[in-house]
């Protein structure tokens, strides 16, 4: 076979996968940004990172806590209080990019721990009644000095991670509903086991 | 190397009818079930991924992020988010929330006639536009708020296995008896919306006697997915979840991943059989050419050469069919919607889908002829020539 009909079957295949690939038209599809969608950007916008205030972590454990439940029924809002809590009460208890977290009562018994639980996230609480879970439910949130909450992960920390027990001293947001309650968090002690 | 010229391997095909036929029709064969698998796979991925906007966040019931149809929100949720989320998109002063309930329903033609197959409703606002630009009216208008009046996406007839007549404009369709006017039709290419029936808010929640939502979607403007996912870890009470709207229809192609494997394996299994056939094919029809081979080597050609010429004759046969199939298929199958549980999709007859499918159409040539032709120049030459 010489040089020409080497090109002839070189063009005939080309030609055939040629066919198949004019036309690719799914450049501009939206792809999914991840199945957890914790990390990526909803809007595409690099959201500027602060950094916590060097006091928010402490380094001794405040007195005083209150039980979340205590508090929804009488606390409001500018009280300055501490809480005894768990880092959780939902799969996914940061907010990327936010310094906000949710947080269940530590008094609230976790059905998902235990040598016999399947849970793979017990920090979610799933295997509690909701209506044990609700009451005992809070976020903690830190802002900055306007009060907007701050652009910042809180779980990018090496010290807060969901299960996490931690005491929280901060101070009582706006209360839209009773069964809703937000501490802006001015300390928090993470404890270790 | 000295090569055989390709005339001669051009020539060699027509020697016997019978197996260029058998070649030709088992690689068409092959390629096709290899393009519409594809074309399958292809199409239900990419209504359930263009169905999610990267600019959206659904707001859901805590508990149901796989399924926005087992979701109940309250109802004073978008004016909640309104206040609270910071960065909606605006247009004219109106924000981008669009509150909407998702049902599957049983729908009947006729008065008189059961309901046997169901489509996903979608109760909604005039905000829906909004928030899902995919939407376009292609035919008559949309619903009047308030009136039993609905809009049918293209593939709603596909979706119900009736006949396109039965749901053109001007015609009805009854929910359990109660008869709703077809006023328009939309098109979303592409997305499961595609195959969905659109009416008003507030008469999908009296006829299904719920106060509640199912979700809300927001489009966000200067804001960003972490304001509104706060605003759901603030709001502890109402029991939400935030989702990229992306995110929620990656979690349902990943659902329906055992599916598309299901049809990966039938057309391998598939092509695997071909292949055989192929292999089968070749066997026999390189064994009755023994002598023409020696006659080859003892003339000066290299086994090698003897072996390409071999392989272009396969690769030229299946490649043929591989064309064949493509345009089968493009005549036949283009244009095919196909229901699944979340409503349907059309067949995606793209670059990838047919490149794949010739591409395998050539991989069928080569691995149909390479052990057979090795085989047969495993005998010396004298006794190639000797026989029979």
């Amino acid at each position: 076979m010489n040089s020409k009909q080497h090109l002839i079957l070189a063009v005939a295949v080309a030609t055939c996968l040629a066919t198949g690939l004019v036309g690719c038209d799914n450049a501009d599809a939206p792809r999914t940004s991840g199945a957890n969608g914790t990390k990526t950007g909803g809007t595409g916008k690099n959201v500027a990172a602060a950094a916590l205030p060097a006091s928010t972590f402490l380094t001794e454990a405040p007195s005083g806590a209150v039980p979340v439940s205590k508090l929804k029924a009488s606390a409001k809002e500018g009280d300055e209080v501490t809480v005894r809590v768990v880092v959780g009460g939902r799969m996914k208890p940061f907010v990327a990019d936010r310094a906000i977290m949710t947080v269940v009562d530590a008094g609230l018994a976790n059905e998902c721990v235990g040598p016999d639980a399947p849970c793979k996230t017990p920090w979610d609480y799933c295997c509690s009644a909701p209506e044990q879970l609700k009451p005992n439910l809070a976020t903690v949130q830190i802002v900055d000095a306007t009060g907007a909450t701050m652009k910042v992960d809180l779980n990018a920390s090496a010290k807060l991670k969901p299960a996490a027990t931690v005491v929280v001293r901060g101070v009582v947001g706006p209360r839209p509903d009773p069964s809703a309650l937000v501490i802006n968090a001015t300390g928090i002690f993470v404890e270790t086991k | 190397m000295r090569l055989l010229p390709f005339e001669y391997a051009v020539r060699n095909l027509g020697r016997s009818r019978l197996r260029l036929t058998m070649s030709l029709l088992g690689s068409t064969l092959v390629v096709m079930l290899v393009i519409a698998a594809t074309a399958f796979v292809r199409g239900m991925e990419r209504s359930l991924v263009q169905s999610g906007s990267r600019h959206n966040v659904v707001l859901l019931g805590a508990g149901s992020e796989e399924s926005i149809e087992r979701s109940e929100v309250k109802a004073s949720i978008p004016g909640q988010a309104a206040a609270s989320i910071r960065g909606i998109k605006t247009r004219l002063g109106v924000s981008y929330i669009s509150p909407e309930v998702h049902m599957a329903l049983g729908v009947g033609t006729s008065a008189a006639e059961e309901s046997n197959s169901q489509a996903v409703f979608r109760g909604v606002t005039p905000a829906a536009f909004m928030v899902h630009p995919q939407v376009r009216i292609v035919e008559g208008r949309t619903f009047d708020p308030g009136e039993d009046e609905v809009i049918v996406g293209a593939l709603a007839a596909t979706r119900l296995g009736i006949s396109e007549d039965k749901l053109a404009v001007g015609q009805s369709i009854w929910l359990d008896r109660r008869q709703w006017k077809i006023v328009g039709r939309f098109s979303a290419p592409s997305t499961v919306m595609d195959a969905e029936v659109w009416c008003p808010l507030v008469n999908l929640q009296i006829l299904t006697k719920r106060d509640s939502l199912s979700c809300v979607v927001i489009t966000m403007g200067e804001g960003e997915f972490a304001d509104a996912d706060a605003f759901a870890a603030r709001r502890v009470d109402l029991e939400l979840v935030a989702m990229r709207e992306t995110d929620y229809y990656g979690k349902v192609v990943d659902f329906y991943r055992p599916v598309r494997m299901m049809v990966w394996a039938t057309a391998v299994l598939i092509a695997l059989g071909g292949i055989f056939g192929g292999l089968n094919t070749m066997y026999a029809a390189f064994a009755s050419r023994v002598r023409e081979i020696g006659m080859l080597q003892s003339l000066g050609y290299p086994r090698r050469a003897v072996v390409i010429c071999f392989v272009q004759e396969s690769v030229l046969a299946a490649a043929a069919g591989a064309l064949i199939a493509a345009a089968l298929s493009l005549l036949l199958l283009d244009g095919l919607a196909v229901r699944f549980s979340m409503g349907a999709f059309g067949l995606v007859f793209d670059g990838p889908t047919i490149g794949l499918g010739l591409a395998s159409g050539l991989l069928l040539g080569i691995i149909g002829s390479l052990p057979p032709a090795i085989r047969c120049f495993r005998m010396q030459i004298t006794e190639a020539l000797k026989a029979a």
